[in-house]
């Protein structure tokens, strides 16, 4: 069934991007979930993580790693997920709880309140596909993917849900701390950002890889 | 008195520093400067950097000397070991914050102390 798909909408890598999905689908699964995670790598601001559920029914292909996308591009299929009527939950944990659990649990954590999100409004899903190599902590039958943004079309469209959302608040934090530039560094060590701490110091949204206190006591 | 006290933090943290490296502390800087302020020393143990902050007294009648690390001084204790770690590009080395109390007082040995990972980066 998988191969039922007319040439032309096979992705740039040759591979069916939902052909994961139709296969869960065909095991009796109804809301399967992409789940991927942003701000790992940056030097400040919080880890978002969005959850999202594509209908069946739409051109899939269009959904690609949000990190070969330009940021209008990303802007505009954020926008056509909301259009088609994608279910989409976000999850966010701030640098203070990421210093304090570090950035991998943190993000699995992102992952799991993208999840509740979702189930707190009723639209609970009932397959997880998971980037990465970590699964979420929850109960929820669950795979994970690697390079599963450019596996799934479900994990892609989370990369891109997650990424746009958290531009969105490092345009926000760059009101209240402009020194940074955030809203071109979106908090990645570049060159102007390190200056900046270097000249300014670091802000409260600054987080390094500090041990917290709790591992200790 | 101020000759006085700068000789003993100096003591303090030379009797520190070895008995770190003693414990498998490799020290990297000394008295590290920077635009935010000083940290006493900088090292690495195992898998950490760690700044370290060392406080020296003469006696425990004025508290003990890790009550001498005030919220303000590990505020910016933080500023500083983060510009360190923005200067050196070290953003993915973990790191901590230990607290060395170092005690001497006469007619008794000198006693050091070292609280790992005694604050949260503030």
């Amino acid at each position: 069934m998988a191969k039922s798909k007319s040439p032309t909408e096979v992705p740039s890598g040759g591979e069916d991007n939902f052909q994961i999905e139709r296969l869960l689908y065909a095991r009796g699964f109804l809301k399967i979930a992409g789940c991927d995670e942003v701000g790992r790598g940056p030097l400040a601001g919080p880890v978002i993580a969005a959850c999202v559920i594509l209908p069946l029914d739409c051109d899939h292909s269009i959904f690609l790693d949000s990190k070969k996308l330009t940021h209008p591009k990303r802007v505009a299929l954020n926008r056509t997920l909301q259009e088609i009527g994608a279910i989409i939950g976000i999850g966010q944990v701030s640098e203070k709880i990421i210093d304090d659990i570090n950035i991998l649990q943190a993000s699995l954590l992102a992952m799991k309140l993208a999840v509740d999100s979702l189930s707190a409004r009723g639209d609970d899903p009932d397959y997880l596909l998971v980037d990465g190599k970590f699964s979420i902590p929850l109960a929820t039958p669950q795979e994970t993917l690697i390079k599963g943004e450019s596996r799934s079309a479900s994990v892609a469209a989370a990369s891109i849900a997650a990424k746009v959302e958290r531009d969105r608040l490092m345009v926000e934090l760059h009101k209240k701390y402009p020194v940074y530039n955030f809203t071109q560094n979106k908090g990645y060590p570049t060159r102007e950002h390190r200056h900046a701490i270097l000249i300014h110091g670091s802000s409260p949204v600054h987080r390094f890889s500090f041990k917290g206190v709790k591992e200790h006591g | 008195m101020v000759d006085n006290r700068q000789n003993l933090g100096e003591t303090g943290e030379a009797i520190a520093s070895a008995f770190l490296e003693k414990n498998g502390y490799t020290i990297l800087a000394q008295n590290y400067r920077c635009r935010f302020g000083e940290i006493d020393i900088i090292a690495r143990e195992s898998d950490y950097l760690v700044f370290v902050e060392v406080k020296t007294r003469t006696g425990v009648s004025h508290g003990h000397p890790l009550d001498a690390v005030t919220f303000k001084k590990q505020k910016q204790i933080s500023k500083v070991a983060q510009y360190y770690l923005t200067e050196k590009n070290l953003f993915d080395t973990a790191a901590r914050f230990d607290v060395v109390s170092v005690i001497l007082s006469k007619n008794s040995p000198v006693n050091v102390e070292v609280v790992t990972n005694a604050f949260d980066l503030c």
